[in-house]
């Protein structure tokens, strides 16, 4: 069974803890296992993380508050309104573009946007003849500080074998047919680079905000599956 | 390692986009499982390769970072499988998960995040932008490599250089040398393709490649 199909498990998101679980089987009333205080394992692989944490904490060689400082910035802090944050500035200031384009981590760090998976970050532009695609095919390299963790797609057995393979008819998958005289180039993240793809700006969008223009670059389009959202 | 992570180009997986396939992960466990295995591996890639191909492709994403850490914990000398086994049979009687607090350690774990270490300057490189160059020919079941398979062999030309980093493996973990983007042509990995000719980039190690003509 591969990573995005595991029956009954497809609805679990990325979610608060006070979410309703619905009619799901879960039937002690108990959280899942997103603190120690959780106290009933509901899977072999839940089990055995709690048996290494309890270990690791035994050990000291991780505290409670660690794990919680992980989870906290990968889970909350980082996420694609940071990348979009980055693109909309670049869409509206030449001057930034320009830098930030030599130097991604440098640029970005000027918004206060970096950390670890982005040390060596490389930006993309996509333009009416180019559209760039990014994927590891070999694990799941991915700009956290401009993204966060990864979604499930991205590190499915799927995505990393048929990216470098078959890319236009990934893209179809997100709704986008692209013509084929646009050239697509795919970036396979294998060493230490990050890479960002910095959608087309829509049309129809002079004289918006950042703010505004931020709104319309979505995680997918950051990663070359997708394009930025159209103003409505 | 020659494992069943190398993934690019096998066929037979699917849609890429599936129902749930958003999100970021299924279940709690899976982030504090990510993080407990890089404090144990020091590493993780080597150890999620030496998870056996069955094994791989048939565990979830989050699982196989368990796995590594189990693999890695005794080889590294952070536990025993004994002490493991024991820690499990207490969490499955209904004991909590120990807890503790050590504000150091969670500082370093924000300063790791949120703290890039840029790259060194490039230096003295062999290849130069525009340059021919091959990813050897190898096959190192027991060494951590990043060379994908599906480039093997393969002329590309190098498009940038990258910057200059610790060598993943292969010849040594304490090697620092230039790494490369290198342009492939779709038609010169794969032959004809069922859509129009794509490039494909691919960043490899100095030690990676060779000279191609």
């Amino acid at each position: 069974m591969s990573e995005n199909q595991q029956p009954g498990h497809d609805h679990h998101g990325h979610h608060d803890h006070d979410h309703d679980h619905g009619s799901e089987d879960h039937d002690h009333g108990h959280e899942h296992y997103a603190t120690p205080q959780s106290r009933r394992p509901r899977s072999e692989f839940e089990l055995r993380t709690m048996a290494l944490e309890s270990l690791l904490v035994d050990k000291g060689i991780v505290s409670t508050d660690s794990v919680d400082a992980f989870v906290e910035i990968i889970e909350h802090q980082l996420g694609p309104h940071l990348g979009a944050q980055v693109i909309a500035k670049a869409w509206v200031d030449p001057a930034f573009k320009e830098r930030l384009m030599a130097d991604g981590t440098a640029a970005a760090l000027e918004l206060g946007i970096g950390g670890a998976e982005g040390d060596n970050l490389r930006v993309l532009e996509n333009t009416p003849d180019v559209h760039n695609l990014v994927v590891c095919t070999l694990c799941s390299c991915y700009p956290w500080p401009l993204l966060g963790a990864p979604p499930i797609w991205y590190k499915s057995f799927a995505y990393r074998a048929r990216a470098v393979a078959e890319p236009r008819a990934v893209i179809r998958e997100w709704g986008t047919e692209l013509a084929d005289d646009v050239e697509v180039r795919v970036w396979d993240s294998s060493a230490e680079v990050r890479y960002l793809v910095m959608p087309q700006r829509p049309l129809g969008t002079d004289g918006w905000s950042e703010t505004q223009l931020a709104a319309l670059v979505t995680r997918d389009s950051m990663v070359g599956v997708s394009v930025a959202l159209q103003p409505d | 390692m020659e494992g069943a992570h190398d993934l690019g180009g096998i066929g037979g997986f699917g849609p890429v986009r599936t129902a749930g396939s958003d999100a970021t992960h299924h279940e709690d466990w899976e982030l504090r499982a990510q993080t407990l295995t890089s404090a144990v591996t020091r590493g993780s890639r080597p150890w999620i390769e030496r998870i056996s191909p069955a094994t791989y492709l048939a565990t979830s994403y989050y699982a196989r970072w368990l796995l590594a850490a189990e693999l890695a914990g005794p080889a590294n000398g952070v536990f025993t499988l004994d002490e493991l086994e024991q820690a499990t049979r207490r969490i499955e009687a209904g004991e909590p998960v120990a807890t503790s607090t050590n504000e150091a350690l969670a500082q370093r774990m924000r300063d790791s995040m949120n703290t890039p270490v840029p790259s060194e300057p490039v230096g003295v490189a062999r290849f130069a932008i525009g340059d021919l160059v091959m990813p050897r020919r190898i096959y190192e079941p027991n060494v951590h490599h990043r060379i994908p398979r599906y480039v093997r062999g393969v002329p590309g030309r190098v498009e940038r250089i990258a910057g200059r980093e610790r060598l993943a493996g292969y010849r040594g973990f304490d090697v620092i040398e230039p790494c490369y983007t290198v342009r492939f042509e779709s038609t010169d990995v794969w032959g004809t393709t069922r859509e129009a000719a794509f490039a494909i980039h691919v960043d490899l190690w100095e030690s990676y490649l060779e000279a191609a003509r």
